[in-house]
């Protein structure tokens, strides 16, 4: 009979420090709307070599660094491919909570890139949306010399314009899908010997490993047949966070590392073993 | 006999216990962390933190949102959010305790030094902490400091190794709450 007595006390005891409820919170207005940070439906602005939904938040200046290596079946001597790197060089900044803009100098054609890209829907947010849309628009400028035949080694046919409108959904911190259309318009390409309007459709997936490590798999067919000799890029992705900086590590079946380039130029074939190495590193500062 | 009587103190008991009588409250409190680390200093501050007192009884209850917590560089809120919080899995903290020794008749100022134990959820983790801290009266107000330190550990909140020299394994929690009447 003490024991239960004890037991009342025990209880009122503990029922005297949990008395007051989420109701009691919510009678005197609950929670307002968060003003959280949209969610990052991918790690990076890119997801291996085709842009993300993604934006720097504003303010953020990203530096990018991205060296794409040799044919991994060039073996040892050549260390399977690490001695033949193309790389580019690049800076995106965040000018506000929806647009960002950015630069890059790759090694491909000694290529010049810039280009804006804005958020148009953001997932959540507001509004509620259930996904995310963004606008990318980039021009590049090859600067190479005696690699277009002299009639068109002139600086506008060296020119190239890229539009995208690129469609994603964080299904949760698990998993991210994103559906891209990639329309390239270039003045004059060496290999068709004529102007080329191409059309990808890319789609893009991400899975978490762990809080800070993620799996990406991006694919970008080409939807109608320009003439030009090409395999579709196939890659796979490692994302990995580290405070500051974002390395991603990737296999893909292209070489290429200028939109331009990956989109054109792809020639690998996984099931040939015609793989790639790549890294992108980011690093963020505050200005 | 004395079965059935302990039976009916239990269930008024219960009955009685759930009825807190609100007399404060505020939804403008804030709370702050610093972390002290080698590398960097982080900090982050929540405006938004919610509280309830009975000043009857000396009950407090406080909550807030993970995600309201701001920092200077969002790319730390982020991480801060997803990685070492799942503010997804974990939207809020919360406090639920008692002020030792309330009395709910104190003068102006009083009665200042006191120490409020309870139950804090962090990250889904529950401790029983004890805080000292001041709480005074001003007015028809409560205003209610504290300045405590939080191991990560305990609420089983994990740094990766990688990291372990840019944020601190106990962190200073900072408390400034003014608690309003009701009405």
């Amino acid at each position: 009979m003490k024991t239960f007595a004890v037991l009342t006390l025990l209880l009122t005891g503990t029922l005297l420090t949990a008395q007051i409820t989420d109701n009691m919170f919510d009678e005197f207005g609950g929670w307002d709307d968060v003003v959280s940070l949209p969610l990052k439906t991918f790690r990076s602005t890119r997801i291996v070599n085709m842009q993300s939904v993604e934006n720097p938040y504003p303010g953020e200046l990203a530096f990018t660094v991205g060296h794409r290596f040799g044919n991994v079946q060039r073996g040892f001597y050549n260390m399977f491919g690490l001695d033949m790197a193309t790389i580019r060089l690049g800076l995106d900044y965040g000018i506000n909570s929806w647009l960002a803009a950015g630069m890059g100098r790759s090694t491909f054609q000694k290529n010049w890139d810039g280009y804006l890209k804005a958020r148009l829907i953001t997932q959540e947010g507001r509004l509620r949306y259930p996904f995310s849309l963004t606008y990318y628009a980039a021009a590049s400028q090859a600067t190479i010399r005696n690699i277009y035949p002299e009639q068109h080694d002139n600086f506008l046919d060296k020119t190239s314009f890229i539009h995208s409108l690129m469609v994603s959904r964080k299904f949760s911190e698990l998993f991210s899908l994103q559906i891209s259309s990639i329309l390239l318009r270039s003045s004059y390409l060496p290999e068709t010997m004529s102007a080329v309007n191409h059309f990808s459709l890319g789609a893009a997936t991400r899975v978490r490993l762990t809080p800070m490590t993620h799996l990406n798999i991006e694919y970008i067919p080409s939807i109608i047949d320009d003439g030009v000799n090409r395999t579709n890029p196939l890659s796979v992705g490692f994302d990995i966070e580290t405070g500051g900086h974002v390395f991603q590590l990737f296999f893909s079946n292209t070489q290429g590392i200028a939109d331009k380039a990956w989109l054109v130029n792809t020639t690998g074939q996984w099931q040939e073993g015609d793989i790639f190495f790549g890294f992108t590193i980011t690093r963020v500062f505050y200005l | 006999m004395k079965t059935i009587v302990s039976i009916v103190a239990l269930i008024i008991t219960i009955s009685f216990s759930g009825i807190a009588q609100i007399t404060h409250f505020t939804r403008e409190g804030k709370i702050s962390f610093f972390s002290s680390a080698p590398i960097e200093d982080i900090e982050a501050v929540n405006s938004r933190v919610q509280a309830l007192l009975d000043n009857s009884s000396g009950e407090i209850a406080v909550r807030m949102r993970i995600e309201d917590f701001q920092f200077r560089k969002s790319l730390m809120q982020k991480h801060f959010n997803e990685n070492y919080m799942e503010s997804h899995n974990y939207p809020e903290a919360r406090f639920d305790g008692y002020i030792e020794g309330f009395d709910e008749f104190a003068e102006d100022g009083y009665p200042d030094e006191v120490t409020v134990r309870g139950n804090m959820t962090i990250r889904g983790v529950t401790n029983e902490v004890a805080v000292a801290g001041s709480f005074r009266r001003s007015g028809p107000h409560y205003v209610c400091r504290a300045v405590f330190p939080v191991s990560l550990e305990d609420y089983d909140i994990r740094i990766p190794r990688m990291l372990v020299r840019n944020i601190a394994e106990v962190v200073e929690v900072t408390v400034d709450i003014r608690l309003a009447p009701v009405n």
